[in-house]
């Protein structure tokens, strides 16, 4: 008679089809990432806020301008970020920073076939496409559906990009 | 290393600038009338932390809003930001 409850096989077999089983879901549909880090203040506080991602916009598939994006970064290599998405490839837009006193100047660029521009929600503390230029849409793993806090208390992410508001 | 792009100021040249598609080319049925097109903003911000360190910090923010223009040609929609453009002409 068998000391286990169930065989050895059997349990290995079905901890690896979990475990494959959770893999395809956080590389290919969703998955969650706690956030630190003041480049997307206020949308995500310095400390504690947790992300919801879709995984089905890696590689930039079906993204719009006003969409935020998470992406290995380029200055730190094996950490992942957060930015949101001003240029995708022929948009044009302001390589530099436009000021709080509403100026601006600065120069513009058109992104290239390939490439889309991020720029971080809190500028001063972002460094973005400002700094490394049009980033290719190869390397955006997802975009970010919700603030999430718990299951019970998701904030969906609004579209960034809208009418303006009247005075 | 990203492919190298041409700068270029706002004003004037930045309706002429939109006619030109990725391939250098005119874009078809958009005539660089800017105003035409659809006004989106995206408000982005400065931010202060009081003290970084501390979990419970404030912050503070303050608004940045960047214009856009959402056209269309031929081939579909795309977006121009107006932020310096149409903020340097509301000055004239």
């Amino acid at each position: 008679m068998s000391t286990f409850p169930i065989h050895p096989l059997r349990l290995l077999s079905y901890t690896t089809r979990i475990y494959l089983t959770l893999h395809l879901i956080y590389t290919h549909l969703y998955t969650q990432a706690l956030t630190h880090g003041a480049s997307m203040l206020p949308t995500f506080s310095v400390y504690g806020d947790s992300a919801l991602i879709s995984r089905y916009y890696r590689r930039g598939r079906d993204i719009h301008v006003g969409d935020m994006v998470t992406f290995d970064s380029v200055v730190k290599p094996g950490e992942k970020v957060i930015k949101r998405v001003l240029g995708m490839p022929g948009d044009y837009v302001l390589r530099d920073t436009p000021r709080r006193d509403g100026g601006c100047g600065g120069m513009m660029m058109q992104v290239p076939q390939g490439h889309c521009w991020v720029v971080g929600d809190n500028m001063p503390y972002s460094r973005d496409s400002r700094h490394f230029g049009p980033m290719p849409l190869a390397l955006i793993k997802g975009k970010v559906l919700s603030k999430f806090q718990s299951w019970y208390d998701p904030r969906w992410v609004e579209d960034g990009l809208k009418p303006p508001e009247l005075d | 290393m990203p492919p190298p792009v041409e700068l270029f100021p706002a004003n004037p040249s930045l309706p002429e600038r939109a006619t030109a598609n990725l391939k250098g080319r005119r874009r078809k049925d958009f005539d660089g009338n800017l105003m035409k097109c659809e006004l989106l903003e995206l408000v982005q911000y400065e931010c202060e932390v009081e003290n970084p360190n501390d979990r419970r910090a404030m912050a503070r923010c303050w608004p940045i809003v960047r214009l856009f223009r959402r056209c269309r040609d031929r081939e579909g929609p795309f977006t121009v930001e107006t932020t310096a453009w149409e903020g340097e002409r509301s000055k004239e």
